[in-house]
């Protein structure tokens, strides 16, 4: 009544849900960031554009793991190499 | 016995209860895991309780507004707990489920995955609490600044909010206008998918408090130099836009989940 690949679908669908998980931490980073930079920019207003050049690069890099977990849900969904297994 | 006998074993003995049995069970277990979300409100009105109470030991003149603009900002980090609450008692007390038409697995993945989504409240709850302390303890140092510190904390904290208002949308899509319940193909993974697309959702935790602090600073920020206020909320907004993303991409991994399946097609 349940196939394997059924199985290995639905298994594909929590983990993909399960993987963009890895989001929250960008998303608290980022915000760090961002409050830094707001007490930056009170405290020294004519440094805004380099406070917020470094504020972005530096959250650039924060996002990178919450890519990685949208690239794995992005592959389980829409490229899923588990079903060529069986 | 080998693991795919123990799955059988499990599908067999669920589908020896009654329909109605089943998706209430799953509610059951939806309506806990909404509750999780209290945790964000708990831990973000107590730092908001410890940053006021540390503002009134310095200022003690200042004691009124300081407790006047903690509460007001608890208030707001409230918010994601009585959404959840909401959620939770709809469950309990108007269980959209139970007169739902479809398949009673693909209902009850929907009734655990519509729980599993307010889980994200946990990030607004403690952001938002953040923001309150920070805004108390600018208070308690410039009360005169008191208007401006106050308007950047609820700008700051309403835009915190949006990874909570997006959970729960995902919810009330599937409590009231759930696309899969009634979508062809495997209800295995149909079942899946709804349990994953509330899985996702737990993301907006980051968001939530990461741009909890940063309204947290740019309240700060306001307290100290109120002249720079318009430099200081570009910059907190602009912050939490890219702190916002990652919150876009769980909405949209939910979204596919729901509305364009892609693994439906390779069953």
């Amino acid at each position: 009544m349940i196939t394997g690949k059924e199985l290995i679908l639905a298994c594909s669908a929590i983990g993909a849900g399960l993987a963009m998980i890895a989001g929250i931490g960008p998303g608290i980073g980022q915000g760090y960031a961002a409050g830094k930079g707001a007490e930056s920019v009170g405290r020294q207003p004519e440094a805004q554009g380099d406070i917020t050049r470094t504020m972005l690069l530096g959250a650039a890099v924060a996002e990178t793991t919450g890519i990685y977990g949208l690239i794995i849900a992005l592959i389980l969904l829409f490229a899923n190499p588990l079903i060529k297994l069986i | 016995m080998e693991l795919p006998n123990l799955l059988y074993d499990f599908i067999n003995w669920l589908l020896t209860f009654e329909r109605d049995a089943l998706i209430l069970g799953a509610s059951a277990i939806g309506i806990g895991f909404a509750m999780i979300a209290g945790i964000g409100p708990g831990v973000g009105q107590g730092y908001a309780a410890g940053k006021a109470a540390e503002a009134v030991g310095d200022n003690l003149k200042n004691s009124k507004q300081i407790t006047m603009i903690m509460l007001l900002g608890a208030a707001v980090a409230e918010t994601s707990g009585i959404l959840a609450l909401v959620i939770g008692l709809i469950m309990l007390f108007g269980n959209p489920f139970i007169t739902m038409q479809g398949d009673t697995f693909i209902i009850m993945g929907s009734a655990i995955g519509a729980g599993l989504t307010m889980i994200a409240g946990i990030g607004p709850g403690i952001g938002q609490g953040m923001a309150a302390g920070k805004a108390a303890e600018a208070v308690g140092r410039s009360p005169r600044n008191n208007r401006h510190i106050t308007m950047v904390m609820l700008l700051g904290q309403a835009v915190a909010q949006t990874s909570g208002i997006l959970a729960l949308v995902i919810a009330l899509i599937l409590m009231y206008g759930n696309p899969m319940v009634t979508m062809d193909g495997s209800i295995y993974v149909l079942t899946a998918s709804a349990i994953g697309a509330g899985i996702s959702m737990i993301t907006g935790i980051g968001p939530g408090i990461g741009q909890g602090y940063a309204a947290g600073k740019g309240a700060e920020a306001v307290g100290k130099r109120p002249k720079h206020k318009a430099l200081i909320i570009r910059t907190m907004l602009l912050g939490q836009a890219v702190a916002q993303t990652t919150g876009i991409y769980a909405l949209i991994i939910s979204l596919v989940l729901m509305f364009a399946n892609p693994l439906l097609a390779l069953v």
